[in-house]
């Protein structure tokens, strides 16, 4: 500890330079803390979809539709409990940029609710729902962004599905969901009742996006998916029935692997800081060598001169890490608002301890080479310089 | 009363320089009292200051013995002498080598950082230390804040706050006007005189030696007579 002011004081020897440093590395640990989460989300999405509800698509494009039949077919499935279909419904709410904050989906509202457990809706909202030919449900996040109460009226200008009274749908807000799963479940998007959408649409009435369903027995979702996938071999449209998980991670895919891509942007941009980090300590314990050397004269151990240069790489990585990453949290509390979708993010433990074990490793790699030259410098010539 | 405070035999120092063995030092047997005040003189090369780095243990002789406090620093680990050179050698530089970050004070303490004084006594130590020098109301300035004669008081005060036995200063006027040298250099012969400090002091200015109580002249690595330098100085 009584060395601390030594290590402080050669830190700042030259305040523009470390300032510079501090500040670049502060940005690349925020922007650590502000994509982590959102590959968590993607990856947590992911895995916390649940194994118990299987989705039947159209086997060739997710652009074809299936029969609406196709749901009863498959609730009458040897094995599945609960199924339920649900249809993209697009369209356009407010102005284009409003309408991408959140997804809207035509479903059977009770079936729906029933699969779809991690939605959690007072029983009186449920109802309503249920019984509201032109009711509509909201998530949380796109309710509070928008500030919609129920009793709204929600206008939804169609770019596909026309109204067959023109191009403007109208629905009654009638309950506002949140989600079982926490703060970062997906709490964004809007649903309406089947019924009411397919009896109004002007075109392809009778089709749908998805089957849902979930099984009584897990042990038999394979051979139930298999077996609904046979049944609709040779008709007139073929299907794919995937796990939720599968389904989703393949619609992600169609993106490319998004965690992935994140995760190679930051691991540049460390790269990078760690090149230039290096090369400034470096540079700072070679413009300091004669005054190294007077501290091994006046009696300093080797040992500690390669923990005092040490110390200086460990208090910047530090200090900025840890500035980084609450200044990361500080902004992910206004997340929703920029990426709805993604609901409310947040910097989980697990991601500040990779933060700061990123640190540690930083200061290390850029402190280590600099700080073992200090420790093996030869008193004599040092003062030479 | 001989009272031997260094005893150095046949020491031998070479460098090596690439594939050569350049000897700096050959065979020198030197003897320094307790309490004097030697002014180590001679040309450039001559091994001046690798001899006040052998004494000053900062270095290693490659054969021979040195002795000083009956203690044979050239068995010494690394480790050992750096721990040596903390209780028992204070050094002054020509270019006082002060750390710039640090305030006068601060630069005194350094050597305090090494023993288990608290922050309190290791503040009371290099006031003291400030006060010696005379500069006790510079204590919060940079060395930059300071003349030169001041930054090398600052340095004399923080080669003397762990209150060693021995001084080792290399050309400690070598970067001072005359005025500032002579106050310097006054200031050492007090420490010899009063506080009883054994000083090696290499020099190039001979009006410098003379606040020596003895002069040693060196050539090409060894020690040679008063006369003998005196001839050579006057020959060249």
């Amino acid at each position: 500890m009584k060395y601390f002011s030594l290590v402080m004081a050669s830190l700042f020897r030259k305040p523009l330079r470390t300032s510079l440093t501090a500040a670049s590395l502060l940005i690349a640990f925020m922007l650590f803390g502000l994509l982590e989460p959102v590959v968590q989300t993607f990856t947590g999405g992911v895995v916390s979809a649940g194994e118990s509800r299987l989705w039947v698509s159209p086997r060739h494009s997710i652009s074809d539709m299936l029969p609406v039949r196709y749901h009863q077919q498959v609730q009458q499935y040897e094995g599945v409990d609960t199924a339920a279909h649900q249809t993209w419904f697009g369209g356009v709410y407010i102005d284009a940029a409003t309408s991408s904050s959140f997804t809207r989906w035509a479903v059977t509202a009770k079936n729906f609710m029933l699969i779809n457990s991690q939605m959690v809706l007072p029983p009186d909202q449920l109802d309503a729902f249920i019984s509201t030919r032109t009711g509509a449900i909201v998530g949380r996040t796109t309710a509070q962004r928008y500030n919609m109460q129920i009793g709204d009226k929600i206008p939804i200008t169609a770019d596909i599905w026309h109204n067959r009274d023109g191009s403007q749908w109208e629905f009654d807000l009638v309950g506002i969901y949140t989600s079982a799963e926490g703060e970062n479940a997906d709490t964004s998007r809007l649903f309406i009742n089947y019924d009411f959408f397919d009896e109004y649409r002007t075109v392809g009435k009778g089709i749908v996006s998805n089957v849902v369903f979930t099984v009584n027995d897990l042990e038999q979702s394979a051979a139930i998916a298999a077996g609904i996938d046979v049944m609709f071999t040779n008709s007139e449209m073929e299907t794919q029935t995937t796990s939720e998980q599968e389904y989703l991670l393949n619609q992600i895919k169609q993106l490319g692997n998004i965690g992935l891509i994140l995760r190679a942007i930051l691991g540049a941009v460390f790269f990078t800081i760690l090149l230039l980090t290096a090369n400034t300590m470096s540079q700072a314990v070679r413009e300091r060598i004669p005054e190294l050397a007077v501290l091994k004269t006046l009696g300093f151990y080797n040992v500690s001169i390669l923990f005092i240069v040490l110390a200086e790489s460990f208090v910047l990585a530090l200090l900025t890490a840890s500035l980084g990453l609450g200044l990361a949290a500080f902004l992910l509390q206004f997340s929703e608002y920029v990426i709805p979708q993604a609901g409310s993010l947040s910097l989980e433990a697990n991601s500040i301890l990779l933060g700061l074990l990123i640190a540690i490793a930083l200061a290390l790699l850029v402190g280590l080479p600099p700080a073992i030259r200090a420790m093996r410098l030869n008193i004599a010539d040092a003062l030479q310089r | 009363m001989s009272n031997i405070l260094i005893k150095i035999s046949n020491v031998s120092k070479q460098y090596k320089r690439g594939k050569l063995l350049v000897p700096v030092l050959e065979k020198l047997n030197l003897t320094i009292e307790q309490g004097d005040f030697l002014a180590l003189m001679g040309p450039s090369g001559s091994g001046k200051t690798t001899l006040l780095n052998l004494l000053g243990g900062l270095d290693q002789p490659s054969s021979g013995s040195i002795e000083i406090g009956g203690q044979c620093i050239n068995d010494f680990s690394s480790r050992a002498l750096a721990k040596w050179r903390s209780q028992h050698v204070g050094f002054v530089f020509q270019f006082y080598n002060l750390l710039p970050i640090l305030t006068a004070q601060k630069n005194i303490e350094l050597p305090l950082l090494l023993t288990t004084l608290s922050a309190l006594q290791r503040k009371f130590r290099a006031q003291t230390a400030l006060d010696i020098v005379g500069l006790s109301e510079r204590a919060d300035h940079r060395p930059n804040e300071l003349s030169g004669g001041e930054q090398q008081r600052v340095a004399i005060a923080r080669a003397l706050v762990s209150d060693p036995s021995l001084l080792v200063c290399d050309e400690p006027t070598g970067d001072l006007d005359r005025a500032s040298a002579d106050e310097i250099l006054g200031l050492l012969q007090v420490l010899n005189r009063d506080q009883g400090k054994t000083i090696i002091m290499v020099t190039h200015d001979p009006k410098a030696a003379t606040y020596a109580r003895h002069s040693l002249f060196m050539d090409k690595g060894e020690l040679v007579s008063n006369s003998d330098a005196i001839r050579k100085e006057t020959a060249e």
